[in-house]
């Protein structure tokens, strides 16, 4: 008893040290690259919005919130540079209608409308395929270049007696802005319903059978379920999408930019994702300052929308265990 | 009595309706697709702008041309290959360290990495971008693989969550016992604990790879001089929109989706049970 005891305390150390070592040797690839390209880049990213670029002595001088004064002018006398953000926010009632879609389509899942299964594995589809390969789908359908392409979708509309000129390009006429932001819209939609789909039919299939069932028996129409029980059961799942749509504000661009098909494209259809991926490459050291600025503005509204969206909806979520 | 039997009738005639809108939301996302296969296999333009329903001709030149062309579209081809093969593997095993070094042991700083995995999770910078393009061009890895690949080496909020709790949830006797046997550290990790995360590990990285695959601005930005798949068919299609053949573009397109669609069907349940993302499509 008493030599085991003397033999552990003595191997204890060294048994340790190799302990750790092994720990050590886990974590570090993953803390290396948590400490660069996480908290270095955002440091870097959120503290250059306080400096300025001096060319003369070819270094970040501090300012304060000069940057942040000087964007907030730009607002007022370069609306495009608002257009920016407005734009960037569009992405919300976008996943909002994403939601709605969702939860209607996953409703039908859960009580297993006729071909559940075949529907499925259809709706998913787009989750499997390149984003670029479904904005041109998206497009070749909607083309019409007459006496060449004319896309079926295009066809389509022209046989039903719909004035519709084409795939328009780009142009500065407020009309066609809208019309194409209608199109990147739908365009939004139609291709990210199924993921959507999966998160809210798999909350669905949490609700236990038992309630839908005395629902059943007392009767309650189609509608008044999803509203009474369904939405209110699923609403921490709601609450987490919610909260995800919101973050997706900042890396909303690769839709506008692939459906129009150019980089950069006129400043109506621009979105501070886009502006930042657009910058990337090219940004020069007096870039830094107005990116990081920008991209702090940003930051901010999300942050203070989730904490507004996460409060509204915990107030919504009905204290249940199930 | 009545009141079910008017709810059984509504739920029908809702359903029937919602019946109807699937099917033609199904057929808007297979027949783009159906159109541009039957396409691939036509000559030229002309015969495409012709009929662009029905095989009126038929010629595998187009998928010749993908190998023998001047696209490159080998070169693409291996470029997207070794980035999806590299990337999901590099993401899942510093994940898989990750989820071990936090779930089996006990020692003093282990809150803090617990903390640190999670927070890329909860607190996203908007414009960072610029700054990972200048620092990987300050390291000189910037237009290489290693570069994209070193980007993956991080442990991602949910991927380290899924390998922590598995990791949580099995005993600690198996790496006990393991360990009284002889087995090292790195043994016991990669030979006992490892194996028993197996389904998850290739439910994940299957979705690693459809995901790099199907990547643009990642390869766009960090990669431009080899363009993967994805950049290719990009850049194709705006020759195309100057005049260049839409057939051939299809043939590109198809060559780039038939891997995603197999995998699809061969891990369909998997890939759903995994995908609990959500948003826009992007």
């Amino acid at each position: 008893m008493a030599k085991t005891a003397i033999k552990q305390s003595i191997l204890k150390p060294r048994k340790n040290l190799r302990r750790n070592l092994f720990i050590i040797s886990l974590l570090v690839v993953p803390l290396l690259h948590f400490v660069v390209f996480w908290l270095y880049v955002n440091a870097k990213t959120i503290s250059l919005a306080f400096y300025d670029f001096d060319p003369w002595s070819n270094s970040y001088k501090f300012v304060g919130i000069q940057n942040f004064v000087e964007q907030f002018r730009h607002f007022r006398e370069r609306p495009e540079t608002l257009k920016m953000f407005i734009n960037a926010f569009r992405a919300i009632p976008i996943n909002l209608a994403c939601l709605v879609l969702a939860v209607i389509i996953g409703y039908a899942f859960s009580k297993h409308i006729y071909g559940e299964r075949v529907f499925r594995v259809i709706f998913y589809l787009p989750s499997m395929i390149s984003i670029v390969i479904l904005t041109l789908c998206y497009r070749y359908m909607f083309m019409y270049n007459p006496g060449m392409l004319e896309g079926p979708a295009a066809m389509l509309l022209r046989m039903l007696g719909v004035n519709y000129n084409g795939w328009q390009t780009a142009s500065d006429d407020p009309q066609v802005i809208s019309n194409i932001w209608w199109l990147i819209s739908i365009f939004c939609v139609w291709a990210s319903a199924g993921i959507n789909i999966i998160l809210m039919s798999s909350a669905m299939s949490r609700i236990p059978e038992e309630v839908i069932e005395s629902a059943k028996l007392d009767g309650v129409g189609f509608w008044r379920e999803l509203f009474q029980i369904h939405i209110p059961l699923i609403m921490p799942t709601v609450s987490v999408f919610l909260v995800n749509s919101m973050m997706a504000v900042s890396a909303f661009y690769l839709q506008p930019m692939l459906i129009l098909g150019t980089n950069p494209g006129p400043s109506a259809y621009n979105t501070v994702g886009w502006y930042m991926f657009y910058m990337a490459p090219k940004a020069q050291n007096s870039d830094m300052p107005t990116i990081s600025t920008v991209g702090f503005i940003l930051t901010v509204s999300v942050s203070l929308l989730v904490i507004i969206v996460k409060k509204v909806t915990d107030k919504l979520t009905p204290d249940v265990d199930f | 009595m009545n009141k079910i039997k008017k709810a059984k009738r509504e739920n029908r005639v809702i359903m029937s309706v919602l019946f109807v809108l699937f099917c033609i939301y199904a057929a808007t996302l297979l027949l783009p697709l159906i159109w541009m296969f039957i396409n691939s296999f036509k000559h030229d333009n002309n015969e495409f702008f012709y009929d662009q329903w029905k095989f009126t001709s038929f010629t595998l030149n187009n998928y010749k041309l993908l190998f023998t062309g001047d696209n490159n579209v080998i070169g693409m081809l291996i470029n997207s290959l070794i980035l999806s093969l590299s990337i999901p593997t590099v993401s899942a095993f510093f994940s898989l360290c990750a989820g071990h070094a936090v779930a089996s042991f006990d020692y003093k700083l282990k809150g803090i990495v617990y903390f640190i995995f999670l927070m890329p999770m909860f607190v996203s910078v908007a414009g960072t971008t610029p700054y990972v393009y200048k620092l990987l061009n300050d390291i000189g890895l910037l237009d290489t693989h290693i570069g994209l690949i070193l980007m993956a080496c991080g442990v991602s909020g949910f991927g380290f969550l899924m390998y922590y709790s598995v990791f949580k949830n099995i005993s600690r006797t198996y790496s006990e016992a393991a360990m009284i046997d002889g087995a090292g550290y790195w043994r016991t990790f990669l030979q006992i604990l490892v194996p028993q995360a197996k389904n998850l590990i290739a439910a994940q990285w299957v979705m690693g790879f459809i995901g790099t695959w199907n990547d643009f601005s990642g390869p766009y930005l960090f990669l431009n001089s080899y363009p993967t798949l994805g950049v290719g068919v990009k850049e194709i299609s705006d020759n195309v929109d100057k005049g260049g053949s839409y057939p051939e573009l299809f043939a590109n397109i198809i060559l780039m989706m038939i891997p995603m669609l197999v995998l699809y069907f061969a891990f369909q349940k998997k890939i759903m049970t995994v995908s609990l993302g959500g948003g826009i499509k992007g």
